[in-house]
């Protein structure tokens, strides 16, 4: 069945809402994100730039500031929700995982 | 750096990004790196050869009859920057970027977020462009084979004409096959990505894209010397200089595109004053074209013989057509080489209807040939003859006598 878009977030998607917890300018968002995850996770610009007008016309997040072509953002009520399910929905997963295979073991 | 530059040709489909991105990359490790990407020819200037990473991204908002970026174009190359991307140009919505790390961030890490973004990037030009010169190819096949099955023995018997009819659907082909080029890798990359795989690669439809001009150009050669083959000059250097005068008008176009970008022009003028002057120049360079072609060149017709026969000739057909003196009658001798077309060019010429009426068959022995069929029309008289393989229409004023059918066939070689 199709996933309905932001029903699930990817890890991306997950990580720049993470940093939107407090407002941040949209292009630090790359860095924050690289830093959180020890690198892990990398955020490419033009997926960021797209990520975020995504969200702005969901309602997930919303401007704060602008000064010239620097955005702030913020995480909105809806985006907050959307993130906690998120984390909700992994912590059931890791959950599962681990009274599955710690059971085996 | 020498300071020099070169030109080529861009042959890549707007929404293949990899084969862009590939072949950009390929030409800065020779030294070419790409100046000024226009909408079908790029321009190069040489430098240090370089293992650089190359990027094309799109922006839906863009058009290319902007003044300036707009502020999502301009947005998206400070967000790029500051992953050390440095942007090279851009031509309709994509955006092209290079990066000189050795192992960057990509631009777009997200296939999901990359393919919607394509996506309305090609809804805004390529989609519309390609329907709507697919629907005029349509529409100019539907004319054409109207014609052919109405009477197939004028365009099979003379190579430019014949060349028209092959080319027509192949060109109506090639111009959809990028349409639906664009669609199944649509398809196919919204399936891939859905189960997490990447955008699909359009391998196979580059390749072909790659050879489409060059066969189009051997395509024109051999209609342009058929045509002059068959004696028709005027027609050839018709051919010519509407093709020189094709480009002309583009360049012209433009031309006048970049220059209402200098001056500032909003987006709605420069596509008002664009369209304006495609129209104004394609009816003058059509009428340049003709004039040249027609009027300044020589003529096929100085001195017409009013008795010569004219001959066309092609694998599948020889047309020799004319007057006679004596009897005075009009004919045209038509030699079908190709026997499985035989009864359908007959059909058709029995059938075709003109102000005399359709044929009717008609049992007159004084022609002494296999099938005979005739149409009147006051003191007009028309005579479609069959006789082994060839379909003969003879026209006279005047009612001809039976001796006067035999000296017709005996001068006409049957």
């Amino acid at each position: 069945m199709p996933r309905e878009k932001f029903q699930t977030l990817t890890e991306q998607m997950f990580y720049i809402l993470l940093c939107l917890r407090k407002e941040c300018c949209g292009m630090d968002i790359m860095a924050e994100v690289s830093e959180i995850t020890d690198g892990r996770v990398s955020v490419g610009p033009g997926t960021l730039y797209n990520l975020l007008e995504q969200f702005v016309q969901a309602g997930m997040i919303r401007e704060t500031k602008v000064e010239g072509r620097r955005k702030s953002y913020i995480l909105t009520q809806k985006g907050a929700v959307t993130l906690r399910e998120e984390f909700e929905r992994l912590r059931k997963q890791t959950a599962d995982y681990v009274r599955l295979v710690n059971g085996e073991d | 750096m020498s300071g020099r530059y070169k030109r080529e040709l861009m042959t890549y489909l707007l929404f293949d990004y990899e084969g862009i991105e590939e072949h950009l990359e390929k030409m800065a490790a020779k030294g070419w790196f790409l100046d000024i990407p226009g909408n079908t020819i790029w321009k190069y200037r040489e430098g240090e050869p370089a293992k650089v990473k190359y990027a094309v991204t799109y922006v839906p908002q863009a058009s290319q009859f902007d003044p300036e970026p707009v502020a999502e174009q301009k947005t998206l190359e400070e967000f790029c920057a500051e992953a050390g991307w440095q942007k090279v140009g851009d031509f309709l919505q994509a955006q092209i970027y290079m990066n000189r790390r050795p192992d960057p961030v990509p631009i777009e890490t997200e296939e999901e977020v990359r393919l919607e973004v394509i996506r309305k990037a090609m809804q805004k030009s390529f989609v519309p462009a390609n329907l709507v010169l697919t629907l005029l190819m349509v529409f100019n096949l539907a004319i054409g084979a109207v014609g052919f099955f109405s009477d197939p023995l004028s365009l099979l018997s003379g190579y430019g004409s014949l060349l028209t009819v092959v080319f027509m659907p192949a060109g109506t082909a090639v111009v959809a096959a990028n349409l639906i080029a664009y669609y199944v890798w649509l398809h196919r990359s919204a399936k891939s990505v859905a189960s997490g795989g990447r955008c699909a690669s359009p391998r196979l439809v580059r390749l072909l894209n790659q050879w489409e001009l060059p066969v189009i150009g051997v395509y024109f050669i051999g209609m342009v010397v058929g045509i002059a083959g068959e004696g028709n000059s005027a027609g050839a250097r018709y051919m010519v200089f509407y093709m020189i005068g094709f480009f002309g008008l583009i360049a012209l176009l433009n031309g006048t595109k970049n220059f209402m970008k200098k001056r500032k022009a909003s987006r709605g003028t420069n596509i008002a004053v664009f369209i304006i002057v495609d129209i104004i120049g394609a009816f003058i360079m059509v009428a340049i074209v003709s004039w040249l072609a027609f009027s300044a060149g020589p003529s096929d017709y100085a001195e017409p013989d009013p008795y010569a026969p004219e001959i066309q000739e092609t694998f599948l057909v020889k047309q020799i057509s004319g007057e006679l003196e004596s009897p005075n009658i009009g004919y045209e001798v038509n030699e079908i080489k190709a026997e499985v077309l035989f009864d359908w060019c007959l059909e058709k010429r029995v059938l075709q209807e003109t102000y005399r009426g359709i044929y009717t068959e008609t049992p007159d022995t004084a022609w002494n040939v296999d099938r005979c069929y005739y149409r009147s029309l006051g003191s007009w008289e028309e005579w479609l003859l069959v006789k082994d393989n060839c379909i003969i229409e003879i026209q006279n004023r005047e009612p001809l006598t039976a001796e006067q059918k035999k000296i017709i066939l005996q001068q006409l070689g049957l």
